[in-house]
């Protein structure tokens, strides 16, 4: 498929946040505090996959670039199985929430940046842990059997107009 | 001002950027009414700007809602609800089910016939009776007072209080506060700290609570 098939721009950006990090780093100290934070990057390098990238580590959060919704749902879904089990059978002591959001985005060296960086970076607030949020944009950008999303709500983003209409991925 | 929702759907949508917004359901009404214009299209969405939005619709509509900073009430029985503000209280009656959100309000919700999940990164959040309950809170405490389904629910830094009404199971987190969780006299959960430990046991029980706090002490308790 040529770009101009596929219409608007599908960069997608996802943002990640482990729930509560900051007042469990209070609570068991640095050690253990850096501990999770190792994990949830090894989890994440891991389910990067083509040419998808880890953009830059947020303290406690992780900002990712994907070329289609479709790669940053896979990326998103293998790194909320696997934060799961790890809580589940390893004791990972935190949830983990995100946010995604497609649009065009501008390169800045290693980064990127722009409105649907800007964009992603609120989502990721509505999540709970365990959760991904997405905007209608990547919604609109994936095939109708790639997944099942539950309507969040409309929210309201400082400096746009319109509000950005928000779902939950069910399961 | 008064609309019929079109044929094709029964949602209604509402956002308000700055302004409240206000529902009631009411049994006897066919259509839905607002004091400000509903926008064409489907599915019927009325946008209040900045203004405060009151709208009412037949018992049983599903609702999206979203605001700013307003303040966003529910009264009466509505369908599958879905709020979110940013900044707003959220306090609702009586829905089929409930998906609310904010990022620093309290939000309320007294009942809700099937499952109940709220996010609030600041706020408390108290949910009367309902079905099953997925509550997050940042900085607010939790209360959950009457639950028929399983439980999960997660607090930064406050206290969490399940009564649960059967043998269901909980999983309760917190990182800085007490855990409390009640159930029936006749209903016999194992109590744990792990999922891990679940796997372990070959004790007897009707149902699990999985029960972590950082900081604070866990109680479960017969009621």
């Amino acid at each position: 498929m040529t770009s101009e098939e596929l219409g608007p721009s599908t960069d997608t950006v996802l943002f990640t946040d482990l729930v509560g990090f900051t007042e469990y780093n209070d609570v068991f100290g640095d050690a253990a505090a850096v501990a999770a934070l190792d994990t949830q990057l090894a989890i994440a390098c891991h389910a990067l996959t083509g040419d998808s990238r880890l953009v830059k580590e947020l303290g406690d959060g992780l900002m990712f670039w994907f070329p289609h919704p479709k790669a940053a749902l896979a990326t998103a879904t293998a790194i909320l199985g696997a934060i799961d089990s790890v809580r589940e059978h390893d004791g990972f002591p935190l949830g983990i929430r995100m946010g995604m959001h497609a649009g065009a985005v501008t390169a800045r060296g290693d980064d990127v940046v722009g409105h649907t960086v800007n964009v992603a970076s609120r989502i990721v607030d509505l999540a709970g842990p365990g959760e991904l949020v997405v905007s209608d944009s990547v919604v609109a950008a994936l095939e109708p059997t790639a997944a099942t999303f539950q309507p969040v709500g409309p929210a309201r983003v400082k400096g746009v107009q319109q509000p950005v209409w928000l779902h939950r991925l069910a399961g | 001002m008064s609309w019929t929702a079109p044929a094709n759907t029964a949602v209604v949508r509402i956002t308000t950027n700055s302004g409240a917004v206000h529902v009631t359901a009411e049994g006897d009404r066919t259509e839905c009414w607002s004091n400000v214009d509903a926008l064409d299209g489907s599915p019927l969405t009325i946008d209040g700007g900045s203004s405060n939005v009151e709208v009412r619709v037949p018992d049983g509509t599903d609702l999206v809602i979203g605001s700013t900073s307003g303040t966003v009430t529910v009264d009466g029985r509505v369908g599958a609800l879905s709020v979110l503000t940013t900044s707003g209280r959220i306090s609702i009656d009586h829905a089929a089910s409930v998906d609310a959100r904010s990022t620093s309000g309290r939000v309320e919700v007294g009942h809700a016939d099937g499952s109940c999940r709220v996010v609030s990164t600041s706020g408390r959040v108290e949910i009367g009776r309902c079905g099953a309950a997925d509550a997050t809170s940042g900085s607010g405490r939790i209360v959950l007072a009457d639950v028929h389904g399983s439980v999960r629910a997660n607090c930064t830094s406050g206290k969490i209080v399940v009564g649960v009404a059967g043998a269901h199971d909980v999983r309760a987190e917190t990182v800085s506060g007490r855990i409390e969780v009640s159930y029936p006299a006749e209903v016999r959960p194992l109590v744990t700290s792990s999922v891990a430990d679940l796997a372990a046991t070959t004790s007897s029980h009707d149902c699990t609570v999985v029960a972590r706090s950082g900081s604070g002490r866990v109680v479960v308790s017969a009621r």
